[in-house]
């Protein structure tokens, strides 16, 4: 940490927004990563291609999301008879039994907000790819950020264990489509917020939109 | 530390919280983002408040939440209700003690360990205990990772409704305690994106 800081050109200034540190701004290398010396937040961590790789990982996810949630997690065979759940299901039986504030809770965090999500992604790395410029860019990915903790499929796969082995005491289960498409929609996704380089975004946000 | 850390507020500058622009800051009142059309504050107004509101209301629905039975399920007539606690015993009991102790950890200590800390890093910003910064900042990203996985509870429970739909022979019911525990999960949630991780490291030149 230098003892008196530059701070003439505000170019060159960056602050980590975690702990408000003012630091002068240093090019990172790709695939190298830049942390904030006070309190260790990552700052950056630029990678080869970020934009062309996260179009198409969220083009991925994209292909896997409506199986993933129309085609059924689970199969489940007791007394002779089969039932099967998808996630569409699952919250199309909530609401029909009058647990509409659960319901709305599944709705909105398995199936809104990741399609929400993707959607957003795929009209900002469009844009730049065909450099197009949009008065929108800048609140699609704001809304990105604010849409990142709400998101809940990778809890929900993790519940979906938890519930088999509720069951498996009294039924047979078997998994099925949905499941595999599930589980290719959230390495799609974990790939995609690994790749995403949120200041690079940003500055060509600043570029393309006016 | 030996040198004097900056602080960009101390320096006239403000770091925009969704793009993290740097901007000069001369004392206006609102400053307008020029890349993402946000208001830059110098700190979330009312950040500790509202963090407060949101724990406290937290804190209050998590007892009922603990003690009302989340679910009901009917076998074949006979019918047992669950809370989450009673849950967690059964699964115990038949020989999942890993599964057990992933569901006590989601749904029980998470929750209540994440309320304490919190309140602790509230208390310690709020009357400058000289809890270490770094701890602080750790809890708090901590808190932020952790806070999601307690749903947990409420997706097992939906998917046990949404699959088991036999009619006679058996079904399940979702009683007021699955909502109330994801009214918990939600607002505190929230508490902790409205607490702003910056105010921590507000007087770290007071210690040194």
């Amino acid at each position: 940490m230098q003892s008196t800081l530059n701070t003439d050109n505000i170019e060159h200034l960056e602050v980590c927004h975690e702990c408000d540190l003012l630091m002068i701004g240093t090019k990172v290398q790709e695939g190298y990563v830049s942390q904030c010396p006070r309190c260790g937040h990552i700052l950056e961590h630029p990678t080869r291609l970020s934009i062309r790789n996260n179009f198409v990982c969220v083009f991925a996810g994209l292909i896997f999301y409506f199986p993933a949630v129309l085609f059924p997690v689970l199969q489940l065979t007791m007394l002779g008879s089969t039932e099967s759940l998808s996630i569409f299901s699952c919250v199309q039986a909530l609401l029909s039994a009058g647990n509409w504030s659960v319901g709305l809770v599944l709705f909105v965090s398995l199936m809104l907000v990741p399609l929400a999500q993707m959607m957003l992604i795929i009209f900002v790395t469009t844009r730049f790819y065909y450099q197009v410029k949009s008065h929108y860019l800048a609140v699609c990915f704001k809304w990105y950020g604010y849409l990142n903790t709400w998101g809940m499929l990778d809890i929900f796969m993790l519940s979906i264990i938890v519930a088999s082995i509720k069951l498996h005491e009294d039924a047979e289960l078997e998994p099925g489509l949905g499941l595999y498409s599930l589980i290719a929609l959230l390495l799609t996704n974990a790939l995609q917020t690994q790749l995403l380089n949120k200041k690079l975004v940003w500055t060509l946000i600043e570029k393309h939109g006016e | 530390m030996v040198n004097k850390s900056y602080s960009a507020l101390e320096q006239g500058f403000l770091c925009c919280r969704q793009c993290h622009k740097v901007l000069p800051y001369q004392q206006q009142s609102v400053v307008l983002c020029p890349r993402c059309h946000s208001k830059v504050y110098p700190r979330i107004p009312n950040s500790l408040s509202q963090s407060w509101a949101l724990l406290i209301s937290g804190f209050i629905f998590y007892i009922p939440a603990n003690v009302l039975p989340i679910m009901t399920l009917t076998k074949g007539g006979a019918a047992s209700t669950d809370t989450i606690m009673s849950g967690i015993i059964h699964l115990a009991h038949i020989g999942m003690l890993p599964i057990a102790s992933i569901v006590f950890i989601a749904s029980i200590l998470v929750p209540a360990l994440k309320m304490i800390a919190l309140a602790m890093i509230l208390l310690a910003t709020q009357f400058k205990w000289s809890m270490k910064m770094k701890t602080r900042t750790k809890m708090y990203r901590m808190i932020e990772f952790v806070g999601r996985w307690s749903m947990l509870d409420i997706f097992v429970i939906s998917i046990l409704l949404g699959i088991v739909q036999f009619g006679a022979i058996a079904s399940v019911d979702i009683e007021p305690g699955g909502l109330l525990f994801a009214i918990v999960i939600i607002l505190t949630m929230l508490a902790a994106l409205r607490f702003d991780s910056r105010l921590i490291w507000d007087d770290i030149n007071e210690f040194n």
